[in-house]
């Protein structure tokens, strides 16, 4: 038997051989009908080099069923079969058979003799016909729609330059952040390093722009955090410093510093103010300017979107001026910038104060900066349906209208409410009823068919708003 | 028999099967394939139906046969009026020294090769007493057996045209055949060599080639030949295919057959194929041997049925529609 399965090991590679072109071309038929099904999926789904995605996927797909097919282990009866096949009747298959006997001895032999004759080029493959014919109708197809004009192409190439403008950013905003690095105490490196990591998780998960944005928002807004909770230690150690050196000063802070004037008067104003003569004191030094990676975050906004970019410019430009921001000038948390938030609120754009979205837009109109959106939201008395249910409310209230926002004459927005005045001791149930409001404007906003911008607009007013509550 | 005397008679078998073959040639012109049947038959220790019109050579085939394989040959000629005792023998009453006595007399049965002509003609009486000879190869008269000698076959001929005064094969007897055998018309060619050969002077005869002995050792030798399992599933399969009742039986085998083949069909189909193979010089048996021998096994053990007769089918047609139907593998 031994020598019955040598003589078959060139008939095994023959079959082997074969059994490779014969699935190279049921393969080809797969790959190209795999291809052609991916082009005719990029008729529905924007998918990027899809003449290439379609090359390789029937590249891989061939190259894997021939390789399939071909590791396939070669049985020796199947071996046995196609030597017989050729002529040899039936010699190879009975002589891989149980027994034993001088006939069987005879038979083997003449098995053996046989194989050994056999040219096993004449082992051929199964024909293939019906596999290359299907592989030639579904490549038909596919050059139809690779040919085919595909309106999802252009989502497509703007994807991708979406996501390499995405990778760009990224790669600055490391770079960016290393540099910061290097002047941050380790916790604040730490969280630096957090809110990096976030950014980007953040910006791999978005899908368009406006989710991009979104999360340079809410990275830009933990940076400018970051940077004044450093600046404000750095201030404190820097205080420090200058209250042990002693001087005198006016105390009263230049408009360059944004500092608070209101807080002068003491000695720490004094302080500040000589420190402000020139820009070699440490609290100048501590006060700062805004992070690079807050400068590489802006720059990718401004490459995702111009106008988000430009805003955000306006925001940096004003902390920058400023050294310090604050949320916002209605917080009244009495930080050093607070008291100055007044400037901020009154002249607008580059007072050199954070300011809420509102103030922004405010600001922008008055110095003629640029606001969000595509087109400036109208700003009408409407009347709005009742947004909140008034058997959650204790006391009744009589009117259940709100007006919407409105410009004041100095520009300044003001945000009035139905009974209370927006605040929190008033009879409105903010913590109750903000969230209904902002659902309910978020969905007002589908219905209005507003650009993602101005949505973005309506969901980050809330959010401030929350914000506020707490 | 011993192993290695099996393999020296298999590795001898093709050339003494092409020498046999060549004798039985100088004799007979043409039809090959009814010598080369018969030939096979023989080794394989069957019975073989000869159907063809009279003026064939049946007879003188069967003769030279019998000369070239060096055996005794008999021929019975069968009439209506032939009766049992006249085949087989019976006793009879003869005068010895010590009185009178019975003693046996030998009938025509009694030799290895039995030509039964016109079998057909006989009553189904004298038909059944040449059954106990074919198949036991012993007859038994006056309550004693006694047996035939080894080799022994009957070589039957029936004439497929006087179809009055006979008396049809019952479908038992005819299953014990291993073959029936188409005696075809000699073509022009053949015609001419006959004519030729009879008149010519010196044409040569027919010579012994090998004895009851070797024939034997043959035999032994071709029963031993291994057959694949694919190989004899597929004439089993064959088998199977001509009976109606069969789920997977061809269109042609429901259609128009009344029953199909027996057991001894398959037995039939795969001793013939060993000895064929043997005879074209392989160890085993292939398709090849299966297809040659099918038509010759099956077609006296299928009846017909009345929708083949009104669509004018023949055996013939039937038989090589269910072949057909039926692959290899």
């Amino acid at each position: 038997m031994k020598e019955v399965i040598k003589a078959l090991r060139p008939v095994k590679n023959r079959v082997r051989r074969n059994r490779f072109l014969q699935g190279a071309a049921a393969g080809l038929a797969a790959g190209l009908g795999a291809a052609a099904l991916l082009q005719a999926a990029a008729f529905f789904v924007p998918v990027p080099d899809r003449g290439l995605w379609a090359a390789a996927a029937a590249a891989a797909v061939c190259l894997l069923t021939a390789a399939g097919a071909a590791l396939r282990p070669v049985r020796s009866r199947t071996a046995a079969e196609a030597a017989d096949d050729c002529g040899l009747e039936e010699r190879a298959i009975t002589a891989l058979e149980e027994g034993d006997g001088e006939i069987r001895r005879l038979q083997r032999e003449d098995a053996c003799a046989a194989l050994r004759r056999l040219d096993v080029k004449k082992i051929r493959p199964k024909s293939a016909r019906k596999s290359l014919l299907a592989a030639l109708a579904c490549g038909i197809v596919l050059t139809v729609l690779l040919l085919a004009p595909n309106a999802q192409d252009r989502k497509a190439s703007e994807q991708k330059i979406f996501r390499q403008t995405l990778e760009q950013g990224e790669k600055e905003i490391d770079r960016a952040a290393e540099e910061d690095e290097a002047a941050l105490p380790e916790e604040k490196k730490t969280e630096l390093r957090k809110i990096t990591g976030d950014l980007k998780r953040d910006l791999q998960a978005s899908r368009d722009e406006a989710d991009a944005l979104i999360a340079l928002d809410r990275a830009e807004k933990r940076l400018e955090k970051l940077r004044e909770q450093t600046a404000g230690e750095a201030m404190g150690v820097a205080e420090g410093a200058e209250g042990r050196t002693g001087g005198e000063g006016t105390g009263q802070a230049k408009d360059s510093s944004g500092s608070g004037s209101e807080n002068s008067g003491d000695g720490k104003a004094s302080a500040r103010g000589d420190g402000q003569q020139g820009a070699g004191t440490p609290r100048d030094a501590a006060a700062g300017g805004q992070m690079k990676t807050q400068n590489a975050v802006s720059a990718l906004k401004t490459a995702v979107n111009p106008s988000a970019g430009q805003k955000a410019g306006g925001q940096s430009g004003a902390a920058a001026q400023s050294g310090q921001g604050s949320q916002s000038s209605q917080s009244g948390d009495g930080s050093p910038a607070a008291g100055a938030g007044g400037t901020g609120q009154q002249t607008g754009g580059g007072a050199g104060t954070g300011s809420t979205n509102l103030e922004e837009k405010a600001g922008g109109r008055n110095s003629g900066g640029h606001v969000m959106g595509d087109r400036d939201p109208e700003f009408r008395e409407r009347q709005y349906e009742t947004i909140y249910d008034p058997e959650r409310v204790e006391t009744a209230l009589q009117d259940e209208t709100t007006n919407q926002n409105r410009l004041s004459d100095d520009g300044s927005v003001q945000l009035e409410t139905g009974p209370g005045r927006g605040e929190t001791n008033g009879s409105v149930p903010w913590g109750e009823v903000l969230q209904d409001y902002a659902d309910t404007e978020a969905r007002a906003a589908d219905r209005e068919n507003l650009t993602v911008r101005e949505r973005q607009w309506v969901t980050d007013y809330y959010t401030i708003l929350a914000e506020q509550q707490d | 028999m011993s192993e290695q005397k099996q393999g020296s008679a298999a590795e001898r078998f093709a050339e003494q099967y092409e020498r046999i073959r060549t004798e039985i040639g100088k004799e007979m012109v043409g039809q090959n394939e009814v010598v080369e049947h018969l030939l096979l038959a023989v080794i394989a220790g069957g019975n073989v139906l000869l159907e063809g019109v009279p003026g064939l050579g049946k007879t003188h085939l069967v003769r030279v046969l019998g000369k070239v394989l060096d055996l005794p040959f008999s021929r019975i000629q069968f009439t209506p009026d032939l009766m049992p005792a006249d085949i087989t023998g019976t006793n009879i009453l003869v005068r010895t020294e010590e009185g009178n006595a019975f003693r046996f007399q030998e009938g025509p049965l009694f030799s290895s090769i039995v030509l039964a002509d016109e079998i057909n003609r006989a009553t189904p009486k004298t038909q059944a007493a040449l059954l106990e000879a074919m198949q036991e190869h012993a007859v038994t008269v006056a309550g004693e057996t006694r047996k035939l000698p080894e080799p022994y076959f009957v070589l039957a001929t029936q004439n497929p045209v006087e179809q009055e005064g006979t008396y049809p094969l019952p479908e038992a007897q005819l299953d014990r055949f291993l073959f029936k055998v188409l005696v075809p018309f000699p073509t022009l060619e053949e015609l001419n060599a006959i004519v030729d050969l009879t008149v010519k002077d010196g044409s040569s005869e027919a010579c012994r080639v090998i004895g009851a002995e070797e024939l034997l050792a043959m035999r032994a030798a071709a029963r031993s030949v291994p057959i694949a399992a694919p190989v004899q599933e597929y004439a089993l399969r064959l088998v199977l295919a001509t009976h109606p009742e069969n789920d997977g039986a061809p269109e042609a085998a429901g259609k128009y057959l009344r029953f199909g083949a027996s057991p001894r069909a398959a037995q039939a189909l795969l001793s013939v194929s060993r000895v064929r193979a043997l005879a074209r010089g392989r160890y085993n048996v292939a398709y090849d041997d299966i297809r040659f021998a099918a038509p010759a096994c099956l077609r006296h053990r299928l009846a017909l049925n009345f929708e083949a007769v009104t669509a004018g089918k023949d055996t013939e047609t039937v038989l090589a529609e269910i072949l057909a139907a039926v692959p290899e593998k």
